[in-house]
């Protein structure tokens, strides 16, 4: 049934018989992949490269600053690596739950191809961004661990259970502001500013050791605190965290993602429509 | 083959539901060129994105035995900073489609030369526009789905946009929401009337156009319904305000 429709131009391609969903699905998270990859940084030369050099610069930055403070670390000889430690753990939570809160907004025009729900869009940004974090936190540990001379024994195993809790974190938070901030404009302010503060009472610049003992009960609620500590006790062979049962993480983002998943079915259409 | 099962689809409005269809069950068949025909927000275009299947059905079914394309000449997903070249691979890609061939062919077709390389912000809307038709027609459809088709580009792009468009209803079928009702008898062979969530079939377009046509004149007519009271209402409004500035201004005077 190929349609020859115009002399000079060839045929028109012929789409392929009504695929299952799943193939539909992973050919349209792939589409977007590239997509992402070739439209976030499309007007700088270098394209996805910057998705890349630009965290590891501003980390880099940040830590060589507060490395010239001259402060000794909590733990090892080097703030960098410290700093580090903490900002990249905390980051696969961080950036992944803030691009997905903003999926399905930035791709509304997508969601008009009826092939393309807000759930491919989610599924996307988070393979995407979480394949980011990983080279960023890669290039990073491997430049910091290079250039201090820190002794490090990596235990794989435990920060792989990290960076999985902090993305599974970010999952359940992205999934779920996704659909909220579109149907609650209110509660995306309302995110945020609970959001904002994590960056201070998680971990990154102290452990919770070092805390008095009420305050580190109270920080113990907090479950990217775990995370951090875990990955740190991955990454410092004299580390042993009190504060490192992945377990909470896990649960809060299963629970979340959960959460997520109902809202993305039950409001679906209204994220179509704007 | 298009199959609704008793599909009914309502909004939530301000004060009250929105009834667009109310337990509809038809089918379009592969021969059928089916005309939307109603009133201005009577919810042809929600019926047309429901088939399409970027919106959802209250309850219901809506079964696709064939390939159903998006709305036809859909433009809104170009990314500004990626090249008209880019953003026609990543359609083709969402269809699984070859996107070597669809390049050729768009390049072919929509005649931008050069530009098809550019990114899309320095494209003017017509570019745009051929664009955006040419990946509609570049990729074989079963049923087109056009919600007002508006013309493109010059003289002879229209011409040429035309009787591709022609040639491919010689095997797909369209449905087709239109305003001008010579489009319609264009390129339609039967009808569908919409008005307040009640719908009616007809085999024949003519008969679907005439019951339309029926309903407008209704409308104009129409005093007795709530629609009727509040625009007389509102006129009387209009009214009382013009009057009253009138006699601020004599009194100025």
């Amino acid at each position: 049934m190929a349609t020859r429709s115009d002399p000079q131009s060839g045929p028109a391609p012929v789409l392929s018989a009504d695929p299952s969903p799943l193939r539909v699905h992973l050919r349209v998270v792939r589409a977007l992949l590239m997509r992402e990859m070739s439209a976030r940084y499309g007007r700088t030369t270098g394209g996805y490269f910057w998705a890349v050099a630009e965290p590891v610069g501003m980390i880099m930055i940040t830590a060589l600053a507060f490395a010239a403070l001259a402060r000794t670390p909590e733990l090892g000889q080097s703030f960098m690596v410290f700093f580090a430690t903490g900002y990249l753990s905390f980051n696969f939570y961080r950036i992944t739950a803030q691009q997905l809160s903003t999926a399905v907004r930035n791709n509304y025009a997508l969601l008009q191809y009826p092939n393309v729900t807000p759930y491919d869009a989610l599924v996307a940004r988070l393979a995407l961004q979480t394949l980011t974090n990983l080279f960023v936190a890669v290039i990073i540990m491997g430049v910091a661990v290079w250039w201090t001379s820190e002794p490090v024994r990596p235990d794989f195993p435990l920060l792989a259970g990290a960076v999985a809790a902090a993305t599974l974190m970010a999952a359940g938070a992205g999934f779920m502001n996704a659909v909220l901030f579109h149907v609650f404009p209110t509660y995306e302010q309302l995110f945020n500013i609970v959001n904002r503060p994590l960056f201070l009472v998680s971990g990154i610049f102290f452990t919770p050791e070092s805390m008095p003992s009420q305050l580190r009960d109270l920080l113990a609620l907090n479950p990217l605190v775990h995370v951090i500590s875990a990955f740190r006790q991955g990454i410092y062979p004299v580390y042993h965290a009190t504060l490192s049962s992945l377990e909470y993480p896990f649960a809060v983002g299963l629970v979340s993602l959960f959460f997520g998943m109902i809202l993305l079915r039950r409001y679906d259409e209204r994220l179509v429509e704007r | 083959m298009i199959e609704l099962q008793d599909v009914s689809k309502a909004y939530p409005i301000k004060g009250g539901v929105k009834t667009v269809l109310e337990g509809l069950s038809m089918t379009i068949p592969r021969t059928r060129s089916l005309a939307l025909l109603g009133r201005n927000g009577a919810g042809k275009s929600t019926l047309l994105s429901m088939i399409a299947g970027s919106i959802k059905p209250d309850r219901g079914r809506i079964v696709r035995n064939c390939r159903v394309s998006f709305p036809l000449g859909f433009a809104g997903s170009f990314h500004r900073d990626m090249t008209g070249a880019q953003n026609l691979r990543f359609v083709s890609r969402i269809y699984g489609v070859d996107a070597e061939m669809l390049t050729d062919y768009v390049s072919d077709f929509a005649e931008l030369g050069p530009y098809l390389n550019q990114p899309v912000r320095v494209y003017s809307s017509g570019m745009k526009a051929r664009l955006a038709f040419g990946v509609s027609m570049g990729i074989a459809f079963d049923t087109y789905l056009v919600d007002e088709l508006t013309a493109v580009g010059d003289q002879n792009f229209r011409i040429k946009s035309r009787r591709v468009f022609e040639e491919k209803l010689s095997t797909s079928n369209v449905v087709m929401v239109s305003h001008s009702v010579g489009q319609l008898r264009d390129y339609c062979n039967c009808g569908m009337v919409l008005e307040n969530g009640r719908v009616e079939v007809y085999d024949d377009l003519e008969e679907a156009i005439e019951r339309h046509e029926e309903n407008m004149r209704l409308s104009r007519e129409d005093d007795g319904g709530p629609r009727g009271r509040r625009r007389r209402r509102e006129a009387a409004k209009v009214k009382a305000r013009m009057k009253r500035r009138r006699g601020a201004r004599r009194g100025m005077i």
